[in-house]
């Protein structure tokens, strides 16, 4: 029986929220901070805390810092577990790179530095991008990292092999039909009449179009009602024109698109894809 | 026709007009499953020569200058001209002063409705801002009658919307703090209470409750959504000024800007009637007849993480929009956000769900979004 490996929030750590102390930090002066829990972010960041929400949110501890002459924004937002985080860490951050000391994921641009360990999705701001600022943002990083802990998150086995190693900082995850409408608009079809569903989507760039594999997985949802049958998952594997589509367990779904490859080395590599698909197994 | 003539004259009728919600259902949705709104209510109001699509319907300028931004500062100057020239552009005239008066005259209060709401680093702009100030000034029309609004006065201080770069002009929101910080008065009530004006509102079958955190935020909770009193009482003409920002794999420019910034008790609206919300409440008659102008701030935007602010998905769009229409504005914006989140790799293709919002405004006589009828001028300075 074919299955796969599913180490998708293997680990439930929560991490402690702890208030935030900078009094390390040479020429810092706290100019505000707050703490805003489910029922208050909506008064923080309006409309976009429903996206928040959705993936699953606990509280966020906001400073406002004074660091030399600079004015720097650092948002903590502890998300409900490792999941959520890595949600909203997978769809915030672009065109970044992620910086070699410090100990967890995160991606630096000149703007901004974030952050993910364990529930804690991190966003450090600063004003205007100079190399100064952004060695103060590392700084604080290292800082918060001291108080929250060091926790990596765990990529469901599916996608720990060679074939994509190169792409996985486009890994997305959504959790709900906001962020799916957000980012992956071509998937909001398959999930309007669903819920609690965890869907990895990881878009590889061919030459002249995408290759989209998802991984979807029905948490806590044995049987998700109709889903395998209206979206043909119920024949597994269905390998129809430029669509792969397997059923893994009743509540595990793995969808592949891609259009007609341009290369030949474009159709070894989708059909690699698709031999590693057909040999996961159980572990 | 003010509110209240109309409910008068309504109840003489028997139309049965009155603010319970039993009895002020509407039919326009579509979509069953959508919680209903009083949105027939707003229907019922004659139009007049100043609603909404305006003096130019399906017209949109584009005013694009590379040199917007020089040195990561946008140029005041450089906006000023952009802004004149889309203006003599949408109304055919020679001069500053004959273009404004298309739409103003020297007594009109003029209320400027700004977007602070992602903070300094992604509000309307001061430069854009001033430039249309110093633009009505030459046309004639007095300081003391130009107003800057939006619905949280403090996020306006924040990105610098204060009267030292202001002086002269009034600067006020909805919702209020203190000098102390505080949103409510010494008699308990909140600031926000008393600039909600009842005689207005957006009735919507759904409510949500709000914590003591959230509710200064909201003003009210239950069913209603009231009028700012800035926008039914305090001003007779409104430029819009939205910035060029993304919300998800939508816009939110024009319509966005004007439904969720006049009234109170939207924080229930968003799940389940964003795209109707941003198309009914400017179809109410204090936005519908009073918004004569808009004009969108894409200097510098966002093409993902919008409506807040996630400087990973800043631009400089260097560009600026003008139109009567909100509608067809809207969808000139969209474009551009869209191309550049499918550039960007952001998504792959358009999705008409996102530009639903603009149907439905469309639906409402509120201007055009049927791209192939809109009429686009693009010009560089």
């Amino acid at each position: 029986m074919r299955s796969l490996i599913l180490i998708v929030g293997s680990f439930l750590l929560s991490i402690t929220s702890l208030s935030q102390d900078f009094s390390s930090l040479k020429n810092c002066k706290v100019l505000r901070s707050a703490e805003f829990s489910k029922e208050s972010l909506w008064g923080h960041i309006n409309g976009g805390a429903d996206l928040y929400l959705e993936y699953g949110f606990n509280i966020l501890h906001f400073t406002e810092l004074r660091v030399d002459s600079f004015t720097i924004r650092v948002e903590d937002y502890e998300m409900s577990d490792s999941e959520s985080a890595f949600g909203i860490y997978s769809i915030s951050h672009f065109k970044c790179s992620p910086l070699s000391d410090i100990p967890v994921e995160n991606c630096q641009s000149r703007y901004q530095l974030q952050l993910l360990s364990g529930n804690h999705y991190i966003s450090i701001v600063n004003s205007s991008g100079t190399v100064h600022e952004q060695q103060i943002a590392l700084s604080i990083a290292k800082l918060l990292l001291e108080n929250i802990g060091v926790a990596h998150f765990t990529l469901p086995g599916l996608f720990n092999h060679n074939l994509f190693k190169d792409h996985l900082r486009n890994l997305k995850l959504y959790k709900g039909i906001l962020a799916l409408q957000n980012a992956a608009t071509s998937l909001v079809d398959y999930f309007q009449n669903y819920q609690n569903y965890l869907v990895y989507s990881l878009s590889i760039p061919l030459s002249q179009s995408y290759l989209n594999i998802s991984l979807v997985n029905f948490v806590n949802n044995p049987s998700p009602g109709d889903f395998p049958v209206a979206y043909g998952f119920d024949t597994s594997p269905d390998e129809s024109f430029m669509q792969y589509r397997v059923k893994i367990s009743p509540s595990v779904f793995v969808l592949v698109e891609y259009d007609e490859p341009a290369t030949l080395e474009e159709e070894s590599f989708i059909k690699n894809i698709l031999v590693h698909l057909e040999t996961l197994e159980i572990q | 026709m003010k509110r209240r003539d109309f409910v008068k004259i309504s109840a003489v009728c028997g139309l049965g007009l009155s603010v319970s919600p039993a009895i002020s259902q509407p039919t326009l949705a579509s979509d069953d499953t959508k919680p209903k709104t009083n949105i027939e209510e707003a229907l019922k109001y004659p139009r007049t020569q100043n609603s909404l699509p305006g003096k130019y319907p399906g017209k949109v300028v584009r005013v694009n200058n590379p040199k917007a931004i020089v040195d990561e500062k946008i140029s005041e100057d450089v906006v000023y001209q952009m802004v004149a020239a889309g203006m003599l552009s949408l109304t055919g005239e020679k001069n500053i002063k004959n273009a404004y008066h298309k739409f103003f005259s020297d007594t009109d209060r003029i209320g400027l409705k700004v977007n602070p709401v992602a903070g300094p680093s992604l509000s309307t702009s001061l430069e854009i801002t001033k430039a249309i100030i110093r633009q009505l000034e030459e046309s004639g029309i007095s300081r003391k009658n130009i107003l800057i609004w939006d619905r949280r006065e403090f996020e306006m201080h924040e990105c610098g919307f204060i009267s030292d770069n202001f002086p002269g002009i009034t600067v006020i929101g909805t919702e209020q703090k203190d000098p102390s910080g505080s949103f409510y008065d010494k008699d308990g009530k909140l600031y926000g209470e008393n600039m909600i004006d009842k005689d207005w509102f957006y009735w919507a079958d759904t409510e949500e409750k709000y914590d003591a955190e959230t509710i200064p935020y909201m003003v009210n909770e239950g069913r209603y959504s009231y009028f700012s009193k800035i926008l039914t009482q305090m001003v007779d003409k409104v430029i819009n000024i939205p910035i060029l920002k993304n919300a998800g794999a939508s816009v939110t420019l024009c319509l966005k800007n004007l439904a969720y910034g006049a009234v109170s008790n939207t924080g229930r609206l968003h799940k389940q009637l964003w795209a109707e919300t941003c198309a009914e409440v400017p179809a109410f008659p204090p936005l519908r007849d009073k918004v004569v102008l808009n004009i969108v701030d894409g200097i510098k935007g966002c093409f993902d993480g919008g409506p807040g602010a996630n400087p990973n998905f800043f631009c400089n769009f260097n560009t600026v929009l003008i139109g009567t229409d909100p509608v067809a504005v809207d969808r000139i914006g969209y474009d551009i956000v869209i191309k550049k989140r499918i550039d960007e790799k952001i998504q792959q293709t358009d999705n008409p769900r996102g530009r639903r919002f603009m149907e439905l405004a469309s639906k409402l006589s509120l201007g055009i979004s049927d791209i192939e009828k809109i009429n686009l001028k693009t010009i560089s300075v």
